[in-house]
């Protein structure tokens, strides 16, 4: 066994300031990430947001302009660390004229030069659900296959960290489905998944942590639950006539600056301050509503992130005028 | 295996297995191996009827077997130079733009490991099918125009280092270019050098100094053309008059004979190819 000296403590990655320019175009402009071992971390952004060039840092294929990273306490693409990463390009293209299992051994070969690997490419072909087709050839195989290779492909070695740039881009909901059972299995194991993508159902039903990236910079990163904040309140009164309606929504109004809707007996009103809510019910009482049930409505991953993005673009945008 | 053969002879050997596989299974070789029969089929004919003919005028029949085996070299440098330009001519920016090289790169080798594999892998294939051809286009003037070469293997030794050298050009020019750009420039490389290789000649010929230094000047740029006549060198029967006189006519060049430096300077040229090709490629973005 290798003992390697590494603080599991230690973050599994941390950026610190990265800023990779093409030529004049800059496609990350200083991000700053830390991202614990053993999560489902998800890096979501816009198309073009800088997630694949992130990764591509990550795993040592682009040289940032500026800033540091650390992967799993070392450099990233350094022999020790390649060791113990795997990764899932968003091209996922493998030579056609291998064989599915010919490609995990070739790979199995590869990392064998940096540890001791135990890969049973029977095994890892089943996993992704390629055990029937482990020995065509990959230019036979579906787009959906071959992306379902390139999971096998990632999982060679046993990776403790392991990198996928929209993994199941090419996949059907029951692909989809898989691959999301099999992340939820990896990190049942300890290994830490940080996953790129847009996908926001996807990224909501199994990640930890997310960071939401766009035009190149961080726009928020933290807890899923932190991040999936109230976007409104909902107040249960019954149902009320119809001159207590427009009074109760004109007070309403008047605490949160937004309007509230009624119907079938529920006042939903929109808010930034999930704060407000003691407010919200004790102006309903005063006002005279008998109140069954109050409380926040958690707005999904989508709403946080389009509110986001939005808000970001407007911001920057005038910024850069 | 020793943690150091492991770590640095491992991938080295990985990839060349499946350059070789690649091969095979693309029936590059064995289309490769087709083409070849066709050549020596079509030669072997050539050679017997032509020597058919020849009546027992010793000298003669001597100086138009080295003029036919010239030529037949000639085609064997010219196939070795287009398998090698065909082969690697997508090594970096090609597979780099599809996407191939990306997963190999993340895997815990260095890149000057993944340059140097895919290379070997290249010259392997490029030595076994030099030697096979040329070694098979050297037996049959033997037998079919009873003309022994001196010294045949200076004549594959040279044949595989303007194969080594090339390859390592090609590699360099790749680290740049796009896959058929890359092409095009290693084969006009190739044909300025066998320019400058006549343009030498021309000016040796003439006593024309200017056309000798330019010559030299793109001799030593582009060493091919200059390998190719050292080749050529292994060839040649014991001189005499009428022998100097048609050889300096041959259409192939004049062989040159090897100096130490002259190989020194091939290996030197080669090596330098391969590492600004693995520097370049250490920095580029993948
Ligand atoms: N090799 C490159 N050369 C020039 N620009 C690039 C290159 N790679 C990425 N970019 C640019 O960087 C930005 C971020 O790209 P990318 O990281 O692929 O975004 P994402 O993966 O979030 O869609 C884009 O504007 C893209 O055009
Ligand atoms: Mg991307």
């Amino acid at each position: 066994m290798l003992l390697i000296p590494v603080e599991t403590a230690s973050p599994a990655i941390s950026c610190e300031g990265v800023v990779k320019s093409f030529g004049t175009a800059q496609a990350l402009r200083g991000v700053t990430l830390r991202v614990p071992r053993g999560i489902i971390f998800g890096f979501l952004g816009p198309n073009g947001a800088g997630k694949s060039t992130l990764l591509k840092i990550l795993v040592g294929l682009v040289r940032p302009t500026a800033g540091s990273v650390l992967v799993l306490g070392g450099r990233p693409g350094s022999r020790p660390v390649q060791a113990r990463v795997g990764y899932l390009s968003e091209q996922f293209r493998y030579p056609s004229w291998m064989t599915g299992r010919e490609l995990v051994h070739f790979h199995s070969a590869l990392t064998s030069a940096g540890r001791p690997v135990h890969t049973n490419p029977t095994d890892l072909l089943r996993v992704v659900g390629l055990a029937e087709a482990g020995d065509r050839r990959v230019g036979e195989y579906s787009k959906g296959m071959q992306q379902r290779l390139g999971l096998a492909q990632a999982l060679v070695g046993d990776p403790s960290l392991i990198f996928l740039d929209e993994p199941t881009s090419a996949l059907d909901p029951i692909g989809r489905l898989e691959v999301r059972d099999l992340l939820l299995g990896l990190r049942g194991r300890g290994v830490t998944v940080f996953l790129n993508s847009h996908l926001l159902t996807e990224v909501e039903r199994v990640c930890d942590h997310v960071a939401v990236v766009d035009r190149g910079t961080v726009v928020t990163h933290g807890p899923l639950e932190r991040l999936l904040r109230t976007s409104a309140a909902r107040i249960r009164v019954g149902h009320i006539s119809t001159e207590l309606r427009i009074a109760l929504a004109a007070r309403l109004e008047e605490i949160t600056g937004f309007p509230a809707a009624y119907e079938r007996g529920v006042l939903t009103v929109p808010t930034s301050a999930p704060g407000q809510l003691p407010a919200l019910v004790k102006a309903a009482v005063e006002a005279g509503a008998q109140v069954y049930e109050a409380g926040p409505v958690r707005g999904s991953l989508e709403e946080t992130f389009v509110a986001l993005i939005r808000e970001h673009e407007a911001n920057d945008g005038a910024g850069r005028e | 295996m020793s943690a150091w053969a492991v770590r640095y002879l491992k991938p080295l050997g990985v990839l060349v297995g499946s350059t070789w596989k690649e091969g095979l299974r693309r029936r590059l070789i064995i289309v490769g191996l087709l083409l070849t029969v066709a050549f020596l089929v079509l030669y072997g004919l050539g050679a017997y009827f032509a020597f058919r003919e020849v009546g027992d005028l010793t000298e003669v029949r001597v100086l138009a077997a080295y003029q036919l085996l010239s030529f037949g070299i000639f085609v064997c440098s010219f196939l070795g130079t287009m398998l090698v330009i065909f082969s690697a001519a997508g090594v970096i920016s090609g597979d780099s733009e599809s996407g191939l090289l990306q997963p190999l790169v993340a895997r815990p080798l260095g890149r000057w490991q993944v340059l140097v594999g895919k290379y070997l892998g290249f010259i392997s294939l490029f030595l076994a099918y030099q030697v096979l051809l040329s070694g098979s286009v050297i037996m049959l003037t033997r037998l079919l125009a009873d003309f022994s070469p001196p010294q045949p293997f200076q004549t594959l030794a040279f044949l595989a280092l303007q194969g080594m050298v090339l390859l390592a050009l090609v590699s360099l020019i790749s680290s740049v270019l796009a896959p058929v750009p890359t092409g095009i420039v290693a084969f006009m490389a190739f044909g300025l050098s066998f320019i400058g290789g006549v343009v030498r000649q021309i000016g040796m010929l003439l006593s024309n100094e200017t056309a000798e230094v330019i010559g030299r000047i793109i001799t030593y740029l582009l060493p091919s053309d200059n390998l190719f006549r050292m080749a050529l060198s292994g060839l040649q029967p014991p001189s005499s008059l009428l022998g100097d006189i048609l050889g300096n006519l041959g259409p192939f060049g004049i062989p040159v004979e090897p100096t130490t430096f002259s190989v020194v300077y091939a290996i030197v040229y080669l090596a330098a190819c391969l590492g600004i090709a693995v520097a370049l490629f250490a920095r580029r973005d993948l």
